[in-house]
């Protein structure tokens, strides 16, 4: 075995010495090549990558709170267009109403001026009509007076008179 | 069994140093796999990873929850290049030897390099030292001093010699377990070869089953001993770079 042929040989070969301090620089070298060629850019990558992830954090944080300012923003103008739009209605509404009750008024009214043609037309018509029955009144009575005085006439004058009177009178009374 | 090491000297000032070809071969080898594991796994980084960048990025909160647990971050935060290179060279390191050993006669030319106490212990070398030169310079010379006469001044020696304990414990617990496994691997594989070094088919079919269970068993050991390491590590470096309140 190895270590008993050091042990036994030490007398001669001595303590390796040489092989601490070959061992402690090829170490020692490998230690700052490996600081400059791996271990280094492997820790800065790890770095960036947390400073990355930090970042992106405050990002994240940032549009969240973004968005909840926009959103209240934005409940508030829904709101805003909600009371405008609810008083949009109500005007309108009232507008028709008072479209409504003005139409209604002018019908109305219209109505009432058609009423009143009406009366004055039947009122006319009425004349009319007591116009021509006046005439045609006249014209029977002359007619008939005519035929009386064809007829009777020639008698009692007393009697005829107090006829034609009576005629009339009742002609009077018909109208 | 009896295997030796290629070795090297150099003459330095009077004395002699010594070294392994083993050692340079096996230790080089792990930094160049973790190089290419990391740098190919951390190629392509995006923001939205994939593939192995997650592997990497769970890897990295891995070992910084482990520093974490043992100082504030505002420290630790420096230690995390450290702790991952230090991790994945160790699990790296553990498992070299698993697949394979090179054997060449008597000597032994490729393990895995934390199976030898001295690569183990340079490295707990390194983090008790780190441990004292972040100890003075985040807390300053005179709250660390405190610390080795706290809670009196009798435990001043208890506590120097706490210092290389640990030293001596966080390497030569690391070595010993994976030494082990290797050893444990070197036996079940010997049932399967005869004392000329041939094949012996039947203790190969015998051996095939400890041999994966062993195998199983020493991925498992040398994730928990890479993980055990920079936990420790971590916690002798917080036990000093911190102010105790």
């Amino acid at each position: 075995m190895d270590t008993m042929m050091i042990a036994a040989e030490a007398g001669h070969e001595g303590l390796r010495v040489l092989d601490m301090i070959f061992t402690l620089v090829t170490f020692l070298v490998l230690l700052a090549l490996l600081k400059k060629f791996a271990w280094g850019p492997l820790l800065g990558m790890m770095r960036q990558r947390e400073e990355y992830v930090a970042n992106e954090i405050e990002l994240a944080e940032k549009s969240r709170k973004d968005a909840e300012t926009y959103v209240v923003e934005q409940r508030e103008a829904l709101s805003a267009a909600r009371v405008e739009s609810k008083e949009m209605l109500d005007s309108s509404r009232r507008q028709a109403e008072a479209e409504q009750a003005r139409l209604v008024e002018q019908a109305r009214m219209e109505a009432e001026q058609i009423k009143v043609e009406a009366e004055k037309a039947i009122d006319r018509e009425r004349e009319l009509a007591k116009q021509a029955l006046q005439t045609e009144v006249v014209t029977q009575a002359i007619s008939a007076a005519r035929h009386v005085l064809q007829s009777d006439l020639k008698g009692d004058e007393a009697k005829q008179r107090a006829l034609v009177t009576d005629f009339l009178s009742k002609a009077k009374g018909a109208n | 069994m009896n295997h030796g090491l290629p070795t090297y000297s150099l003459e330095l000032g009077g004395y002699t140093l010594y070294g392994s070809w083993t050692n340079i071969l096996t230790v080089l080898i792990a930094a160049v796999l973790v190089f290419l594991f990391a740098v190919i796994g951390t190629r392509a980084l995006a923001i939205k990873p994939t593939g192995l960048q997650n592997f990497f990025e769970w890897f990295a909160e891995f070992v910084r929850d482990i520093i974490s647990s043992s100082m504030d971050w505002k420290t630790g935060g420096r230690f995390i290049a450290f702790g991952m290179t230090l991790t994945l060279f160790i699990l790296i390191s553990n498992l070299m030897g698993l697949p394979f050993t090179l054997i060449s006669g008597h000597t032994l030319w490729y393990n895995s390099p934390t199976a030898d106490p001295y690569v183990t212990l340079a490295l707990s070398t390194l983090v008790v030292t780190m441990s004292h030169y972040y100890g003075i310079k985040l807390v300053g010379f005179k709250h660390y001093s405190l610390e080795y006469v706290k809670p009196v001044w009798f435990m001043l020696p208890i506590k120097l010699i706490e210092e290389f304990a640990n030293t001596l414990t966080l390497g030569l617990r690391l070595y010993g377990n994976i030494f082990a496994g290797e050893i444990m691997i070197t036996i079940i594989l010997g049932l399967a070869i005869t004392a000329e070094s041939t094949l012996n088919p039947l203790g190969a079919v015998f051996a095939i089953f400890p041999m994966v269970l062993w195998q199983g068993f020493s991925i498992f050991i040398g994730l928990i001993q890479s993980y055990i390491f920079l936990t420790l590590a971590m916690l002798y470096i917080g036990h000093k770079a911190t102010v105790e309140h």
